[in-house]
């Protein structure tokens, strides 16, 4: 079945449970052990000092490199198994750091990429990378490069490039790290409208703690992993794990920025990351 | 076109200075040489000359560009094979391979095929090396955002489809750039080489115009001979050019 998976129509909320994930480098441990779960539909920001293996976890979860030991079952809305209720597995998009533009394609052919790959005929092609540009704002930039957008509109073109073959899960890797504050907030409030048009589930890596509670509707505070730390106690109160699971019940609430219960819980995640 | 034809009355300038210290019988004076070449070029015998050289450098440059260019795709992107065909390379890259003509000649015969054979050989290493290495210097994350947009089944499996879309979409736009710099660079090696291989056991070509003539002491149809030689190059450099600006558009928006 070489191209259903990317059929246009069928499209469902996936969900997914880790369990005892574990992932190496060079026989060096990076990831020991982690357990969460996601459910369809929901949001998780993944936080962590630079080198505690955020990205690493990320390009686990969409399938991109191997992982020594644990599981990564994806689930569907009422919990059950997504292979078995619907055959296949979720579709992915994933959004890397640098967004990963092709520089030698137009904004068009960026978008169009995709689809290209899962076979759709031309002027499906045509119709759905112009409503995409429209939906981003980005209308009238179709034939412009990578290189002669800015910074926001890159940022923008990418997040639509992962958009556009309709996923079921988005994986984003430090989005708007290059992008000024005014802009990132924008493309925040973006994420959160499409989010609440198309309830996708989506995971992000972030290394601002106020930007990882506002996009998550958990935060995944990550901590480097050390044989050291653990033995010597260092985190014995929460069973020697690497990392801490925060819930957050404010998320996507109108003017959640202002509220007092958003910087308590910022406070409470940044103090997890010391 | 100002700064072209400003370069032209410097060397103009230059020639005719050259020519009053050298005297007419080493270096005609431009003015001479030119009104040779326009009633040269109103006969048959100067297009029979030039368009065998430019038959045989256009062959030797496209027959090069398309062995080179998927070769060198191929070395830069499949470890396995480069690790055993890169130290054939690098071994007989300095490999002055224009010495090797009288040998050419004596396998294949004195013939078009060996001169244009001289060109595809020297030519093809300078597209080749660049090439790979245009592909091993890509930025992996291209090949990260690659795989990422693949439908799933093959996400992070060993890849059996989508080959051609890869080299289609990711590597031959990503290497298409530097492999044209090379191609136009070595369009000037390819006339040198032209020069070399048509300087002897040939009665056709610029570059048998060229000897016959100075063997002869006859330095006007020699200078002709030379300059048309030097259009011929810059024809082909400009032609390299423009492929580039057509092919790699976004080459052009970047480096702005």
């Amino acid at each position: 079945m070489p191209h259903t998976l990317f059929h246009p129509l069928e499209q469902h909320r996936a969900g997914f449970a880790v369990l005892g994930l574990c992932k190496e480098y060079a026989g060096r441990p990076v990831l020991r052990n982690i357990s969460f779960s996601v459910e369809a539909g929901r949001s998780l920001s993944v936080i962590g000092k630079s080198g505690c293996g955020k990205s690493t976890l990320l390009s686990v979860l969409a399938q991109l490199q191997p992982y020594e030991s644990g599981t990564v079952d994806f689930i569907t809305e009422n919990g059950s198994s997504f292979y078995e209720a619907y055959g296949r597995m979720p579709r992915f998009a994933y959004v890397l750091q640098d967004y990963g533009l092709f520089p030698w394609k137009t904004a068009f052919e960026n978008l169009a990429l995709p689809l290209q790959l899962g076979a759709f005929s031309k002027s499906h092609i045509h119709e759905q990378v112009l409503r995409m540009l429209a939906e981003l704002d980005l209308e009238g930039l179709g034939k412009r490069y990578p290189s002669e957008l800015s910074g926001g509109q890159k940022q923008r073109l990418a997040l639509g490039r992962a958009l556009i073959a309709k996923p079921e899960i988005i994986l984003l890797d430090e989005p708007f790290s290059s992008v000024d504050a005014i802009n990132r907030e924008y493309l925040q409030n973006v994420i959160l409208s499409l989010w609440k048009k198309y309830r996708f589930t989506f995971v992000l890596v972030k290394h601002s703690v106020s930007e990882a509670v506002y996009l998550g509707s958990s935060v995944l505070s990550l901590a480097k992993f050390s044989e050291k730390s653990l033995e010597a106690g260092g985190k014995a109160e929460k069973g020697n794990l690497q990392y801490t699971l925060f819930e957050n019940p404010f998320f996507a609430e109108e003017n959640m920025r202002e509220k007092k219960e958003f910087f308590e819980l910022c406070t409470v995640v940044q103090h997890s990351l010391v | 076109m100002a700064k072209y034809a400003l370069t032209l009355a410097v060397i103009g300038l230059l020639w005719h200075l050259g020519a009053l210290h050298f005297g007419e019988f080493i270096l005609p004076k431009p003015h001479k040489v030119l009104a040779f070449a326009f009633s040269y070029v109103r006969e048959s015998e100067f297009w029979t000359h030039f368009f065998i050289s430019a038959y045989r450098v256009c062959a030797g440059l496209f027959l090069a560009f398309f062995l080179a260019f998927p070769l060198g795709i191929y070395m830069g992107y499949k470890k396995r094979f480069d690790s055993f065909f890169s130290p054939f390379v690098f071994i007989t890259y300095p490999v002055p391979k224009i010495v090797f003509l009288p040998v050419f000649f004596l396998i294949f015969g004195i013939g078009d095929f060996s001169r244009i054979f001289l060109i595809v050989l020297t030519v093809s290493y300078q597209i080749a090396v660049v090439t790979r290495a245009s592909i091993l210097h890509l930025d992996p994350k291209y090949f990260l955002s690659f795989k990422s947009l693949l439908p799933l089944h093959v996400q992070g499996t060993p890849k059996k489809h989508f080959r051609t879309e890869k080299l289609v979409h990711l590597l031959i736009p990503a290497a298409l750039p530097s492999a044209l710099t090379a191609l136009r660079i070595a369009s000037g090696t390819a006339i040198a080489v032209l020069f070399m291989a048509e300087s002897f056991a040939t009665q056709e070509g610029l570059g048998f115009l060229i000897m016959d003539s100075w063997g002869r002491g006859e330095t006007l149809p020699m200078f002709t001979g030379i300059i048309s030689l030097c259009v011929l190059g810059a024809a082909l450099y400009e032609f390299c050019n423009f492929l580039e600006q057509k092919f790699c558009k976004w080459k052009n928006f970047q480096i702005k």
